[in-house]
């Protein structure tokens, strides 16, 4: 299994009160899965999402990714980690505004330590894969909402990580745009790799392999449909 | 899109060689943008360094032209040489009276030495009576009080004063009680403003000295009071101005091949002897050189320059938390971007090495302006005052350091609370 999470649960205090964001999860995803997490807000998807995405650590329950856990490792590791294994796409985009699109698929790479060259070609290459090489030295400021997405997902994509984690990433964007955007995930499926996607949207979510629901921190539903 | 999973294999596994080359890179990159996307914020904190390095730069520039002309000026020899005196007149005020009691220096005790030291090359008797001033008149012009002292013919050839018009008077002018003088830059200009003074007699009191030569200006840091002295034989000072209060020096310039340490053993031995220094007692003369003398000036100097340096350097700290404030400023700007940088995979090291580079790349530019406007403004300092004009290499060197290093430690309160961003809050910062 590509990702396996055993009795996980992550506990805020606030205050007096312990609020339990995730109250005991067990999941299994496995390669080239292609999953919507859906869920009204406070279900507690963003907090697993997080702790999937190794920006976060689970207070309770294990993590394991590609066989060896990490649920309890420092920053540094997890930093390493959301580097090699991880491809975020978020509804805001999240792109440096003061970098070109190529700068910015570049970015994971720079964290990598790939030499200057060699990070360009493999840039302009995931760039052409999203269609956008001809966008390479536009900044996001001058790019469609649509374009941005684009190459946020390139940046996803460039690390070749073993799963493309996604929030709401068709949440900014209308409906149209949205769809060619779902095009490019699917293409991103087809080609191997592993998708978790989370979303509110029903019609999003119909272009996945699985939908989990979520409520109250728990797995509500947990359902093949393609 | 047939085989993108295997474009994507072979794009980066294995090409993750984990240089932190790269990020060095990336993050000095980054460092540049922002300073291009801020001209202003960044323009004024470097004005703000640019300022406190040329401070310090100039200071230390003219402290160190200063400490070279006290050098030329007060110690305008030749050769470094002995000083032979009753007493240490740095040693402060213990037991004066005692030492007022030592036997005076004759000459006799010059003669002797210039006789008797094989090491001694030549010897200068200098008679000069403390707070004693006179007036020196040429028909109606007079000059103000200066101070007339008694000098052998050799004074001329061992302290390079510059010889302005005629000569310094001779050995046989010496030998036979001549009344002639040499003039200082100052008195030559009271008395012969107009004319030219050489032949001229003048009067000191009752007695009339023909001048011989003048001295030129020693365009010195003591202004005037240095150039207004006249040098008469010590043979016809004795005659005609001995006094109660005539302190007499002796210097002795050493020959080629010799130390001033043998120089100094010599003269000791002979002067014990002929002042009468009984074996074990201490002695009742003092011996210095102009290279302890040097020292003292140089220490002196030295000290006053640390001071000012320190002094100086407090505009660099206000400089330093210029910097502080405008790199709070900036990561709290780009709260977002240190997340989005950490989701992608920088390390916290990574993200506290940037805002480092930015803080130093920032101090090191205005360290650089500074360096250059401080050898500018050195420049000026030592043109208006005749000074000798140098910047020290070591101090530029210092100069870029200590502005990178403000830049260092005052980056690094904000670049530690930058790398310590959680990032799952930091991406949701507006």
């Amino acid at each position: 299994m590509l990702i396996t999470v055993k009795g996980l649960k992550k506990i805020y205090d606030v205050g007096s009160q312990r609020i339990e964001a995730v109250a005991g999860v067990d999941l299994e995803i496995g390669k080239n899965e292609y999953v919507s997490i859906m869920g009204p807000s406070g279900s507690g998807k963003s907090t697993l999402m997080n702790i999937l995405g190794c920006l976060d650590t689970p207070t309770e329950g294990k993590y394991y990714l590609n066989g060896s856990e990490v649920s309890n490792l420092d920053d540094d590791r997890l930093a390493y980690i959301r580097n090699r294994e991880i491809g975020f796409v978020f509804q805001t985009f999240n792109l440096l505004p003061r970098a070109n699109s190529l700068q910015n698929v570049e970015l994971p790479l720079v964290y990598a330590g790939v030499s200057a060259g060699k990070r360009k070609r493999i840039a302009m290459e995931v760039l052409d894969l999203v269609g956008l090489v001809d966008r390479a030295m536009h900044r996001p400021s001058e790019l469609s909402g649509g374009q941005r997405q684009r190459v946020a997902i390139a940046r996803a994509l460039v690390n070749n990580p073993s799963i493309i984690l996604a929030d709401e990433p068709t949440g900014n964007l209308d409906s149209k745009t949205g769809e060619e955007l779902m095009a490019v995930f699917n293409k991103i499926h087809e080609s191997g790799n592993t998708i978790i996607m989370v979303t509110h949207e029903e019609n999003v979510a119909r272009h996945s392999m699985r939908i989990l629901r979520l409520r109250d921190g728990k797995i509500e539903s947990d359902k093949i449909i393609n | 899109m047939t085989n993108g999973k295997s474009d994507l294999k072979r794009l980066s596994r294995g090409d993750t060689e984990n240089s932190g080359g790269a990020i060095w890179h990336e993050n000095f990159r980054q460092a540049i943008n922002i300073l291009r996307s801020h001209k202003m914020r960044s323009g004024l904190l470097i004005v703000g360094v640019a300022i406190g390095v040329t401070t310090v730069l100039a200071i230390v520039t003219v402290m160190s032209g200063l400490d070279k002309r006290v050098q030329q000026d007060i110690l305008s020899v030749n050769k470094p040489y002995l000083i032979v005196s009753r007493f240490d007149p740095f040693a402060g005020t213990k037991d004066k009276r005692d030492l007022m009691r030592r036997k005076k220096l004759t000459s006799s005790d010059a003669e002797a030495i210039e006789d008797r030291c094989p090491t001694v090359d030549r010897v200068d008797l200098q008679v000069n009576a403390e707070g004693m001033m006179s007036v020196l008149r040429y028909g109606n012009e007079r000059t103000n009080l200066i101070q007339v002292m008694g000098a052998s013919h050799n004074f001329g050839y061992m302290f390079s004063f510059s010889i302005e018009k005629g000569r310094f008077f001779t050995k046989f002018e010496q030998d036979h009680k001549a009344r002639v003088i040499v003039l200082g830059y100052g008195p030559a200009k009271d008395l012969f403003p107009h004319r030219g003074p050489i032949g001229k007699m003048i009067k000191i009191g009752t007695h009339r000295y023909k001048v011989v030569g003048t001295m030129g200006s020693r365009e010195n840091i003591m202004g005037s009071i240095s150039d207004n002295y006249a040098i008469i034989p010590y043979t016809i000072y004795e005659k005609d101005r001995s006094s109660k209060r005539d302190d007499y020096q002796i210097a002795i310039t050493i020959r080629d091949g010799f130390t001033l340490e043998k120089g100094i053993e010599e003269t000791t031995a002979l002067l014990r002897k002929r002042r009468g220094v009984k074996p074990g007692e201490e002695n009742n003369f003092y011996i210095t050189t102009s290279e302890t003398f040097k020292e003292m000036l140089g220490n002196i100097t030295k000290y006053i320059g640390l001071v000012l340096v320190v002094i100086s350097s407090i505009g660099l700290m206000v400089g330093g938390i210029g910097v502080m404030n405008i790199m709070l400023i900036s990561v709290t700007e780009r709260t977002r971007e240190v997340g989005i940088r950490m989701a992608v995979g920088a390390k916290k090291k990574d993200i506290l090495q940037q805002f480092l580079i930015e803080a130093v790349v920032l101090t090191g530019i205005g360290g650089i302006m500074g360096i250059i406007l401080g050898m500018f403004a050195a420049r000026g300092v030592a043109m208006l005052i005749h000074f000798p004009y140098s910047v020290p290499i070591i101090w530029i060197i210092i100069a870029f350091v200590f502005s990178s290093s403000i830049g260092l430690i005052f980056g690094l309160y904000p670049a530690n609370k930058a790398a310590g961003m959680d990032p799952i809050v930091a991406l949701r910062a507006e």
